[in-house]
């Protein structure tokens, strides 16, 4: 079988993207040093211009989904390395594709949860929306790719079995 | 497993060596060693007849039921 050699090569820039992302805490204090005025922030959609501690737990919550995501594609791009060995239906291949499921479904619910408050603290209501678009960025998409992924690690656990059955048959 | 695998006593009787039947059956002796230590998990039935074929046996002979393990 042919190693997914494309997949591995988007996965690593997406992954160099993501590690990009993370040093904006660091971009943000260096402006914070350099200038007074105020770096306008775009948080769901809003803009942040006032920073009070609502604000900063809306961005220290953001910041961990972000790393979630990032500790996802790095998983990924794990899963993606051990199909070139050749070797499939493999323990960690197993539990990587449960992790994986596992935290996507905490990070779709996090975002959910933190869209909530970032709706109740920035506009001062409580309000939220359940939409199906033509995009993949919407809830139930991602849950749907979470759960799917949980499932793929079962049929490879079971895969598992199977081959070792197979291998064992004289 | 509670199917018990009586391959070695079958040897024995026969006087044959393991790597012998592995050679006249033309299976690895690798596989002949997962058959006799009972680590197999199925058996071909072509292997069986070859089995059986070479050591003159029926597959009776090789294969007991055990309700204790």
């Amino acid at each position: 079988m042919k190693p997914p050699v494309l997949l591995k090569t988007i996965l690593d820039i997406c992954f160099f993207l993501l590690i990009c992302s993370l040093f904006s805490p660091l971009e943000l204090l260096i402006h914070f040093q350099m200038n007074d005025s105020p770096l306008p922030i775009e948080l769901n959609n809003r803009l942040i211009t006032t920073f009070n501690y609502n604000t900063i737990i809306l961005l220290i919550i953001n910041y961990s989904i972000t790393i979630i995501y990032v500790y996802i594609v790095y998983l990924l791009r794990k899963l993606v390395r051990s199909f070139f060995k050749n070797a499939y239906f493999t323990r960690l291949q197993i539990s990587l594709f449960r992790l994986i499921g596992q935290l996507i479904i905490l990070a779709t619910i996090s975002e959910f949860i933190m869209s909530l408050y970032t709706t109740l603290v920035l506009d001062k209501r409580i309000g939220f929306n359940f939409s199906i678009d033509g995009s993949h960025n919407n809830l139930f998409y991602t849950l749907a790719i979470g759960l799917f992924f949980i499932y793929l690690g079962k049929l490879f656990n079971k895969s598992k079995s199977l081959q070792e059955e197979n291998e064992l048959t004289v | 497993m509670a199917i018990l695998v009586n391959l070695d006593r079958m040897l024995e009787k026969r006087n044959m060596k393991s790597s012998e039947l592995a050679d006249a059956i033309n299976i690895t002796t690798a596989n002949l060693s997962i058959l006799k230590t009972g680590k197999a998990k199925a058996i071909r039935f072509s292997t069986l007849e070859a089995i059986c074929e070479a050591l003159k046996c029926q597959p009776g002979d090789l294969l007991e039921y055990s309700s204790e393990l």
